[in-house]
């Protein structure tokens, strides 16, 4: 006769270990962005540092619910239109890398951001039941498009990051 | 299974799905009973029928992170216990005819090995009965007794042992009518 408290805990092994190879699934995506963005010379070590906390947070978000994974998913998806301007900027203009604030690197960084948070906003809406924190999808999503974005500057990367914001809470505002 | 089961059945597994870990006592609670059911009937052996059950819900369990929301979980679950039951069965089956198939081949073959045997001991006895009615010095010619003739062949050695093969087979012949 089986004693359903040990079948509870056996049972309960299993999914944690189920739930953590799904989780880790993401890397099939991920590792080949990261490896191509490794192969550009210029800030590969911030670039590795990024990319090692870009598959932790999304391991550990999708690994914890399904909202997390939504949220990864959303980021991946918003953060991957920065991320490919970054290294298609990179190859166009390398005066990027040491342009200063103020210049037309960060305001184009601002208006990619910006795409980005739109497409934030947009899955947010199509999948309201399913997400999470609104936070959590912006985040992977900086971290995504910091993979292209850390050899260009800090300026750029922050300059997505406001763009997120100020995207998402436009396209929040255009719903109502 | 009633309804009311079902529906709970359904709704800890959607809330596991989305990594709710506290709905697993409950799933299991009611879950367990439906899956060793089925089971029994797919196996109709009840020990076996267990080991099958906790495969499946730990097949579930492992799996149920994966489940598609737009599908009814419990036939999703039912078709993975459905999956290892037929498995189970084909690895029996399997198991079965290997084992008959060796039982054969060992049988088989201690059967010709008992044979062989029996018909040595039979070909000795006659040997030995045919080699009686030869005379010593015949014995001797064949080298059967004393083993100090058995040196250089001379070519009156030879005529002797030739001799006595004849008188062997002729005794041979007397007692078992064939050469």
């Amino acid at each position: 006769m089986v004693n359903l408290e040990t079948l509870t805990s056996q049972s309960l092994r299993y999914y944690e270990r189920g739930r953590l190879r799904m989780a880790t699934r993401v890397a099939v995506v991920l590792a080949p962005v990261v490896a191509v963005c490794l192969l550009e010379p210029i800030g590969r070590e911030a670039c590795a540092c990024c990319a090692a906390l870009l598959f932790a947070a999304s391991i550990g978000l999708r690994f914890r619910n399904r909202a997390g994974v939504e949220s990864v998913s959303t980021g991946l998806l918003a953060g991957a239109i920065p991320l490919a301007a970054m290294l298609v900027l990179t190859q166009i203009d390398p005066r990027c890398a040491t342009a200063g604030l103020f210049s037309y690197c960060t305001g184009f960084s601002l208006l990619i951001g910006a795409a980005a948070g739109a497409v934030v906003a947009l899955r947010e809406r199509d999948r309201a039941p399913l997400t999470s924190h609104w936070l959590l999808a912006v985040g992977v999503a900086v971290l995504t498009a910091s993979l292209g974005c850390v050899r260009v500057g800090i300026a750029s990367l922050v300059g997505v990051a406001v763009g997120v914001l100020v995207g998402r809470a436009w396209m929040q505002g255009q719903r109502r | 299974m009633d309804s009311e089961r079902r529906t709970a059945i359904q709704q800890a597994m959607l809330r596991l799905a989305d990594g709710d870990r506290a709905a697993m006592p409950a799933l299991v609670e009611q879950l367990w009973p439906v899956l060793l059911s089925y089971a029994e009937r797919g196996l109709r052996d009840a020990q076996g029928a267990e080991d099958v059950a906790q495969e499946v819900l730990f097949r579930i369990s492992s799996r149920i992170s994966e489940l598609d929301r737009t599908r009814d979980p419990l036939s999703w679950a039912f078709g993975i216990a459905t999956f290892e039951i037929m498995t189970q069965r084909k690895r029996r089956q399997r198991r079965r005819e290997t084992l008959l198939g060796e039982t054969l081949h060992e049988s088989r073959e201690s059967a010709q090995s008992a044979e062989d045997a029996v018909m040595h001991a039979e070909m000795r006895a006659a040997l030995s009965e045919a080699l009686g009615q030869l005379s010593p010095d015949d014995m001797a010619n064949l080298g059967l007794v004393e083993p100090s003739r058995a040196g250089p062949a001379t070519p009156a050695m030879r005529k002797r042992r030739q001799r006595a093969l004849d008188k062997l087979r002729t005794i041979w012949r007397s007692i078992y009518g064939q050469p």
